[in-house]
């Protein structure tokens, strides 16, 4: 009974977005919910569970966090990619809370198994830092790796609250100094304590063969005579020619930490990044 | 029994002459007359010949019985010299006995200072072809010494201040200039990779070559020391000579400076010669080898021909300084000025650079880490 309401419910709102989606561009609706579940990858307790909790941080921190799952994107619309989609579904859904739009986003298309995790807003951006959106990435994917959607959307959920909580308290996830600098702490002393002994060993030795001269002369190049040089024989002849192929590794999940600090956010007003889970 | 010495004096006052790198003539000390080394060529010729002509006598006495009555009128040190390869001559001024080296062939007499030459040095093989002139003087060679401790930052503080300079000395050493030519063959593996992005897969074509080289180098006058007391790497380092400058052999180029005859024959140094132009001829081939991303080389023959060879005397100064109870020598192209010398290192400022460097660097390195 409750598989059919369920499978009830994400029709309609299949429906219902698919409706929207046809002028996508030119009106702008809310999403009655959080956590927008139309792929149908959840009971209806669970979605009501993950939507109670969802609604409660966001309303806590004014900032929304939303769910919306997808069956294939490209229902909607003709879309570049699924990051341009994700950006146009948030803005077209007029999603986020207060004047600045809060909020943040995972959106998924089961098709070709694309997500993207996209905030909007100063106050989103100010917690969701880049590197707090990876970490939040961690997070979810596993779970998705495994099929456990809830587990997944349920970390999410949590994680936003914390990353919110953290952001409330003036100390947003951000990178601590090492993870900046990209460099592990014995390789930063390393190259603190190593590379200046190097080029001063450099340098003094520099110095210090300065001081010593005098050498035996290996070679006699003053003294060839103009013209003297007769090159007799220069052949090149091609012997064999191997070909190997090698599969160009394409990341197509844009991580979107680049090991910098803080939040990068785009010209449309979005930070995050898509990609496969 | 005529002497094997010759001093050069001044044909108007008899002062001594010394030969002035500067004006290329022979100068007296005493009345500041010059003379062209043809012009003392000419009046000493006879003198000359005669000095030659003792020398050659004294050889063939040498080479037949021991002069019995001579070995008892010497003393027991004069002797030893002989015993040990040294030669003694009598200064044709004052008549004091001058111990010399065997290979002595100009010196000055230690007791009135007079510039000698020994002609009988240089007779049959041991002349030289030529000799090139000094051109610099002493004064320029001390003027170099200091100039050389300048921005020499590891030099000990002291060194500049409190070594004293032992000894200068002018000398003319013998050179072998030879000339040749390397014929060399080499070969090599060679690549060139080539990489293409085709779809999702890069496609790497490496090509590999077959490469020879083959060709001939003609060297002229590399020079090469013919003298054991002379370090052949100092000796190296003050090349190159001009030798344009290079006239014909003559004695009167070398009052008021020392001369060796050569002590290491040209088939010996040679093989300095040999393993020079090996070298240049190889890096010569190497270098026509361009175009691909790897070249290795797989044989190598190089045959060094030698063709003309000149024995020259060529001028430099040697100078040298004690500090610390060691002795730092020193040499300048007498022609060129290029001086060339080990220098002491100082540790305490080899240590206060080091840090000088290395401290700052890792406080700059500091803030930059923490700053990315």
């Amino acid at each position: 009974m409750r598989k059919a309401h369920l499978i009830c419910f994400a029709t309609v709102l299949a429906f219902l977005l698919l409706l929207t989606g046809m002028c996508f561009a030119e009106n702008q609706e809310s999403l009655p919910y959080y956590v927008s579940d139309t792929a149908g990858l959840m009971t209806s307790e669970e979605w009501r569970k993950l939507e109670s909790t969802a609604e409660n941080i966001s309303e806590q921190y004014g900032c929304g966090v939303y769910i919306v799952t997808l069956q294939d994107y490209r229902d909607y619309g003709s879309y570049n990619n699924f990051w341009d989609f994700s950006e146009a579904f948030y803005t077209r859904y007029n999603m986020g809370l207060g004047e600045a739009r809060n909020g943040i986003l995972l959106i998924m298309s089961m098709a070709e198994r694309d997500y993207s995790l996209l905030a909007y807003g100063r106050d989103a951006h100010y917690a969701f830092t880049d590197y707090g959106k990876n970490v939040l990435e961690n997070r979810f994917l596993d779970n998705f790796m495994r099929s456990d959607w809830t587990g997944g959307f349920a970390d999410y959920i949590n994680g936003c609250g914390e990353l919110l909580g953290r952001a409330a308290a003036g100390e947003p996830l951000d990178v601590s100094y090492e993870e900046r600098s990209g460099l592990p702490d014995e390789v930063s002393t390393g190259i603190i304590i190593g590379l200046p002994l190097l080029v001063g060993f450099g340098a003094c030795e520099g110095m210090r063969r300065n001081m010593k001269p005098v050498k035996p002369r290996s070679r006699a190049d003053e003294y060839i005579v103009p013209g003297g040089i007769n090159l007799s024989l220069k052949r090149d002849v091609f012997v064999n020619r191997t070909v190997t192929r090698t599969v160009i590794r394409t990341e197509n999940r844009d991580s979107g930490f680049h090991g910098g600090g803080g939040t990068t956010v785009n010209s449309h007003g979005f930070s995050g990044h898509s990609g496969k889970f | 029994m005529p002497s094997q010495i010759t001093n050069y004096q001044c044909p108007s006052c008899t002062g001594p002459l010394h030969y002035d790198g500067a004006s290329g003539k022979l100068q007296c000390d005493y009345c500041g007359s010059s003379f062209t080394t043809a012009e003392i060529e000419k009046i000493y010729q006879a003198k000359l010949e005669e000095a030659e002509q003792a020398a050659i006598d004294e050889a063939t006495q040498a080479g037949g019985e021991n002069n019995a009555e001579e070995d008892w009128d010497s003393e027991q040190n004069i002797w030893d010299a002989k015993q040990d390869g040294m030669k003694i001559y009598n200064c044709p001024s004052c008549g004091a006995q001058m111990i010399c080296d065997a290979t002595t062939a100009a010196t000055s007499c230690p007791y009135c200072g007079n510039p000698s030459v020994v002609p009988g040095q240089f007779h049959g093989m041991l002349k030289p072809d030529y000799i090139l002139p000094f051109r610099l003087s002493k004064e320029q060679a001390l003027d170099s010494l200091k100039k050389y401790y300048q921005g020499k930052k590891l030099l000990p503080k002291a060194f500049s201040r409190t070594s004293h300079l032992e000894e200068i000395k002018g000398v003319y050493v013998p050179f072998w200039l030879f000339d040749g030519k390397a014929v060399a063959d080499t070969s090599y593996r060679a690549t060139r990779v080539m990489s293409v992005p085709h779809g999702n897969e890069m496609v790497t074509t490496t090509e590999y070559y077959d490469v020879r080289r083959s060709g001939t180098v003609r060297f002229t006058r590399i020079p090469a020391d013919g003298s054991k007391k002379m370090p052949d790497d100092l000796m190296d380092s003050i090349e190159p000579f001009d030798y344009t400058d290079l006239k014909p052999f003559s004695t009167a180029y070398m009052p008021g400076f020392l001369a060796d005859i050569y002590d290491v024959d040209d088939k010996e140094s040679f093989e300095r010669a040999k393993t020079r132009s090996s070298t240049t001829a190889l890096e010569i081939l190497d270098s026509t080898v361009s175009g691909y991303s790897s070249v290795t080389p797989r044989e190598r023959q190089v045959h060094v021909q030698r063709e003309r060879t000149v024995y020259a005397l060529l001028p430099v100064w040697m100078l040298t300084t004690r500090w610390n109870n060691k002795n730092f020598i020193f040499a300048m192209n007498g022609q060129t000025g290029k001086f060339i010398g080990d220098l002491p290192v100082s540790m305490g400022r080899y240590f206060a650079w080091f840090a000088g460097i290395a401290v700052p660097l890792a406080g700059i390195l500091t803030v930059l880490l923490k700053l990315m």
